[in-house]
């Protein structure tokens, strides 16, 4: 019998999930609440693309020139606004 | 917290133990496994149905149950939200999903209904249901445009 688990501990667990830090009891009851349960499911598929996304530098290659555009930008900025 | 979920002395866990072995019994057909889930005098406030209190919940529980599983096959999804525990009283909120197929054959259909329940542990240390109450689920939507702005 595979033991329910509610979608409060999966959210808590979902990175453990992925990482595959979990026991096998734990991992079984968690895809069976994927199965019934497309919050979660979303939850884990947007953990998962995160998880990818940070792994891979390739995804933060910033254009040519970005940074000292930001810090103009930001000079711009506060030089208008003032401090806070 | 890691390690607490899977931890058998847990009550969150018991009441899940609990949950699934509720779905096995709908699963399976079985009324008496079903009814151990219950406090002897629990409110049943299930929607479509007149409210039960005290002993006569589970009197006419049994029947309906019993009716149902002769005419049914069952096939129970439960969701569980969350669980909350406060000493020997807890509560747990979520979706049943439930498919009925006929045995004499004929078309299933399937329920998604939202339910709450509060638990009991009792003198034994066993959780078990003192009150349920539920209604058809709605789908999904986002708040009105209007809502989100403010």
């Amino acid at each position: 019998m595979v033991i329910e688990i509610s979608c409060e501990e999966v959210w808590r667990e979902v990175s453990n999930y992925l990482d595959d830090e979990i026991t096998p009891e734990l991992r079984a009851r968690m895809r069976e609440h994927f199965k019934g349960c497309k919050h979660c499911t979303a939850v884990l598929d947007g953990t998962r693309n995160v998880v990818r996304l940070v792994g891979d530098a390739k995804a933060f290659v910033l254009p040519a020139g970005f940074s000292d555009r930001l810090y103009q930008k930001l000079d711009r900025k506060l030089s208008k606004d003032g401090p806070s | 917290m890691k390690g607490e979920i899977g931890n058998p002395m847990n009550d969150v866990y018991e009441i899940n133990v609990a949950k699934a072995r509720l779905r096995e019994a709908y699963n399976a057909g079985n009324v008496d496994l079903l009814l151990t889930a219950f406090a002897d005098e629990f409110a049943d406030m299930s929607s479509g149905k007149p409210s039960f209190f005290g002993a006569d919940a589970k009197s006419v529980f049994r029947m309906r149950m019993t009716n149902l599983f002769e005419q049914h096959q069952a096939t129970l999804i439960v969701t569980i939200i969350a669980i909350r525990v406060f000493a020997s009283a807890a509560f747990d909120y979520g979706w049943h999903s439930l498919t009925l197929t006929p045995r004499k054959g004929g078309e299933s259909t399937t329920t998604r209904k939202r339910y709450f329940e509060t638990w009991q542990k009792n003198s034994t240390g066993e959780w078990k249901i003192n009150l349920y109450i539920d209604n058809v689920d709605v789908a999904p939507m986002l708040p009105d445009t209007d809502i989100l702005i403010q």
